[in-house]
């Protein structure tokens, strides 16, 4: 076999080698998410991976995210049945529960928090519960920044969110021009 | 154009289902476009339409001075009907601008909603039916980014970048159908869909039910591009 033709077979050895790394890794990052669909996902990925040594360790990956699946479970049927009621008082009841919980990511709570507003995106109790918890967990100011200004557009009769927005503005350096520029703030300032 | 064009999207509630089929993905047609039902051609002007101009002016002045949601959809249904685009983006320009709602409420309680996620659906399927060039294709995948971030619900990711996500389930199939059109077309790459898609994923990925979905299509179509690497 000619030099060159045995670099063109490495090369084309590499080049699947890293398209399957591609994939790979999607499998990888999704069994590691606590989601509904996490077995079958497994066996899918079972099912396309020949290497044993990376189906080693994706399926301890996999076994950790498992140990938290009951709890997530829990959070759905819970959160689930709180907005099948539509009632606030359960909703808010349920959400206390949720947020409160330690060892579930932040990113799971905002996701509840979302949802909640999918459900009613005009509630002003579910805002004050969101920005509630956004002061409390929340310590990026611009990621507040977006939280308030979507609160205050929903619910711009609120004072509070009103200056809770105008704090993180003037934390974050906003011009005063820009800050006078949308409807809703001229309407705060008249 | 049909008002209930959102409707032909098959946009189902997705959110519920829990199966894991390797899911079909919608249809597009040789300009990346969505294929929908046939809209009712209307070509007319305002005052074949029953709309006459004196009648617009006075809704455009009573808009320009309320900015009231329900004036804001009745002149988009007027600039709709005549695919006067140029009107169509300055009264949803202004309306974005100005939704708001001068108190809170109870909830559940039926109340004037502010620029919802049907207005987000309905301005992206009239900028795909008006986008033509590959520019103005290009140009709709920041206006999906836009459509992403304002609309209400779902997760987000990405603490780590100083950004919090939140994104609309139904705008962000759109968003991928699209994508995927525009790389079928040649108007994007291979990186153009995975940038979107990954985007996607980070959206949505820690929804226990609908999480999975983004990963299922960048998978497929990482397998669909690339061949499958293991066989």
């Amino acid at each position: 076999m000619s030099k060159k033709k045995k670099i063109d077979e490495i090369n084309v050895i590499l080049l699947r080698q890293e398209k399957a790394k591609v994939i790979r890794n999607l499998y990888e990052r999704q069994l590691k998410l606590p989601l509904v669909d996490i077995d079958l996902t497994l066996d899918e990925y079972l099912k396309w991976e020949p290497n044993p040594d990376e189906k080693k360790k994706i399926l301890t990956a996999y076994n950790e995210t498992y140990k938290e699946l009951p709890i997530h479970l829990d959070i759905e049927d819970r959160f689930n049945a709180s907005l099948e009621s539509g009632d606030i008082d359960q909703i808010k009841e349920s959400l206390g529960q949720i947020l409160s919980i330690e060892n579930i990511k932040l990113e799971k709570k905002i996701n509840i928090l979302e949802r909640s507003l999918e459900a009613d995106p005009n509630s002003a109790e579910i805002w004050e519960i969101y920005v509630d918890f956004a002061d409390n967990n929340i310590h990026i100011n611009s990621t507040l920044e977006r939280i308030y200004k979507r609160a205050l557009k929903t619910i711009s009769s609120n004072i509070g969110f009103a200056i809770k927005y105008l704090r993180v503005l003037e934390k974050n350096n906003t011009e005063p021009e820009e800050l006078q520029s949308t409807e809703f703030m001229r309407r705060l300032i008249i | 154009m049909d008002p209930q064009n959102t409707e032909n999207l098959e946009i189902e509630n997705e959110g519920k289902q829990q199966e894991h089929e390797i899911e079909e993905e919608e249809p597009e047609d040789s300009q990346g476009q969505v294929i929908e039902e046939e809209d009712e051609v209307i070509d007319g002007t305002y005052q074949e339409n029953g709309n006459g101009g004196q009648e617009i002016l006075a809704l455009e002045a009573e808009f320009r001075t309320t900015h009231d949601a329900d004036l804001a959809r009745r002149l988009i249904e007027i600039y709709r009907d005549a695919d006067d685009i140029a009107n169509l983006r300055r009264v949803r320009e202004t309306f974005l601008e100005h939704n708001l709602l001068l108190e809170g409420r109870e909830f559940g309680s039926k109340m004037r909603i502010i620029f919802s996620k049907e207005d987000w659906l309905q301005w992206l399927q009239d900028e795909i039916t008006f986008a033509k060039t590959d520019e103005e294709k290009k140009a709709m995948l920041k206006l999906f980014d836009r459509a992403l971030e304002e609309t209400l619900c779902n997760t987000m990711n990405d603490f780590s970048k100083s950004k919090l996500f939140w994104a609309d389930f139904d705008v962000a199939k759109l968003a991928a159908k699209y994508v995927k059109g525009l790389f079928t077309n040649g108007t994007v790459r291979k990186n153009g869909v995975t940038l979107t898609l990954n985007k996607l994923i980070n959206h949505f990925c820690f929804d226990f039910n609908r999480g999975s979905k983004f990963f299922k299509r960048l998978r497929k179509f990482e397998l669909e591009y690339n061949d499958n690497p293991n066989e």
